[in-house]
């Protein structure tokens, strides 16, 4: 046992203490090298719905939307938070005129490889969401899997104004958000684990998982804290902010659209209570 | 090398995981527990109470102050000095007595005896487990009830994982929890990390199913029993998260 545990003691105190809201933990962790990589991993594996969903959950998905209308061959598409170009990719193969903007330079890179590679014309972009400043340019703005639900009231808000500029007159936000249903099921439990080598480190290191549950506000925090081998304690926060089609309804509103579809996921599942997500496109008013 | 002296007998066990145990949360939570029982037992101040497995007498005291007669019996001489001097402290007149639950016997002697928060089923011979009970079937008074708090088998299953932890006052434990023998017995192994310092115990004690508690005291000679998935009797059922058994002799 190192001398200065009782420093990481010290540190695990004050890290499992229930945060305040959207108090952050450690900042642009996703472009540390290794977590980076470990995401990019997870985004990619074809069978598992950890980062994005599964392949043919993905292929659904598009399929429904183009089928529905929502969208159109010849399309200009703007996929916020692209990842590693998963929809991007099948947008451009379906005729769409895609940029790709996501704020991971791992990701990105990936994907402008992945493009050259097949040939499809897609303008990727490395940059944060709160710093894209598009007018009216975009038929369809697409941000999918739960991204909205990463974000305070604030920034959402701050968001969905970004979005609604993008969006030519009557133009679509193509999005998904999950309820409470899901968080009791997927919310982070207690639980811990010493590993050789896995998602957060690339050595041996210590993970104490906890979900703190801030039930008045329909947010849920995952929170990790990893102790190196090297004794450093580090705490990631991933905020999750749920809704209901009353709440989401509501800042949709607020932001200048209104609601033309609601389904249980973007494959088109008829919506009903008691789903782990809904999933929405709204018309620019 | 492992340890002969089963857990429950080492006196490093319970000094080292004292402020684990009992938590400035857990003696916040007393008086409402210590409600909870006076109200499911249906009892009334003056009578006397055993506390079997008192600890350092979270539930000793509390029911003294609300007048009740008490003794609180445990096998850990620390605890019981804790106990004592707050007693002391507080001008309470309560008989805290060290013995292991397994020879402890005075006969017709309590209105009730009480076992919380996990303090039965500890023996690895489950005969040992029938003589706690049939010795509190003796030391209580004719109509006299027991009042067991525990884990069931029904109510942990839900909620069972293999590991968890918590920071309690600079404290770091670390438990990894396995079913064993067919779901009849509990081991878990604690790694506690103070200071600079790493301790590890194996923690292991039966498990019960509600009937199988019931069969188990109902041979000891009680009447009746009723099982409750809480302290503010809850139904035992799919929901409850404690098993918690009334016996009535």
């Amino acid at each position: 046992m190192p001398e200065n545990f009782s420093n990481v003691l010290s540190m695990i105190h004050k890290y499992s203490e229930k945060p305040g809201l959207y108090e952050p933990g450690e900042i642009k962790f996703w472009d540390d090298p290794h977590i980076s990589k470990s995401m990019l991993e997870a985004h990619l594996d074809p069978d598992h719905d950890a980062a994005s969903r599964k392949s043919v959950t993905i292929n659904k998905e598009i399929e429904h939307l183009v089928s529905s209308d929502v969208l159109k061959q010849g399309d200009r598409v703007l996929d916020l938070g692209c990842g590693p170009g998963l929809y991007s990719s099948r947008l451009c193969q379906k005729g769409m005129n895609v940029t790709g903007v996501d704020f991971s330079e791992r990701a990105i890179d990936f994907a402008i490889k992945y493009a050259a590679e097949k040939g499809l014309d897609i303008d990727y972009r490395c940059t944060n969401f709160f710093d894209i400043d598009y007018s009216e340019e975009f038929d369809a703005v697409m941000q999918i899997y739960g991204e909205v639900c990463t974000f305070s009231d604030e920034k959402r808000d701050r968001l969905l104004v970004k979005i609604c500029n993008a969006l030519k007159t009557d133009g679509l936000f193509i999005f998904d958000v999950s309820t409470r249903a899901q968080r009791k099921k997927s919310g982070l439990k207690n639980n811990w684990y010493v590993s050789d080598g896995g998602f957060w480190r690339p050595d041996r290191h210590l993970v104490l998982e906890q979900g703190f549950d801030y039930a008045e506000y329909d947010v849920w925090l995952d929170q990790y804290i990893v102790v190196d081998y090297t004794d450093k304690v580090s705490v990631y926060r991933n905020w999750f902010h749920d809704y209901t089609p009353q709440s989401i309804g509501q800042a949709l509103e607020n932001a200048g659209f209104h609601i033309i579809y609601m389904w249980n996921d973007l494959t088109g599942t008829p919506y009903e209570e008691g789903g782990d997500w809904i999933a929405i496109v709204g018309r620019k008013k | 090398m492992e340890n002969v002296t089963p857990w429950h007998e080492q006196d490093a066990f319970w000094e080292t995981t004292a402020p684990i145990i009992f938590t400035k949360q857990r003696w916040a939570n007393t008086p409402a527990e210590v409600e909870n029982v006076i109200s499911l037992l249906d009892i009334k101040p003056g009578i006397h109470i055993l506390d079997l497995g008192c600890g350092v007498g979270r539930h000793s005291l509390e029911l003294a102050r609300r007048g009740f007669k008490v003794t609180g019996v445990d096998r850990t001489k620390l605890y019981l000095e804790q106990a004592s001097e707050k007693a002391a402290q507080e001008g309470l007149n309560i008989e805290f007595i060290q013995e292991d639950m397994r020879t402890f016997c005075q006969p017709d002697t309590f209105d009730a005896v009480i076992n919380l928060f996990t303090s039965f089923g500890y023996f690895e011979d489950s005969e040992d487990d029938r003589k706690v009970a049939m010795n509190v079937y003796q030391s209580l008074k004719p109509g006299g009830v027991f009042l067991l708090e525990t884990h069931g088998k029904e109510s942990l299953a839900p909620i069972f994982q293999e590991n968890s932890w918590r920071e309690q006052n600079g404290i770091l434990i670390l438990q990894e929890h396995k079913v064993t023998n067919n779901w009849s017995w509990m081991e878990n192994r604690w790694i506690i990390i103070k200071d600079n310092k790493r301790t590890e115990f194996k923690v292991t004690h039966r498990l019960y199913a509600a009937t199988e508690l019931a069969s188990l005291l109902t041979g000891c000679g009680f009447k009746h029993v009723d099982t409750y998935g809480n302290l503010s009797r809850s139904p035992y059922d799919h929901t409850a998260r404690r098993m918690v058994t009334a016996a009535y002799k």
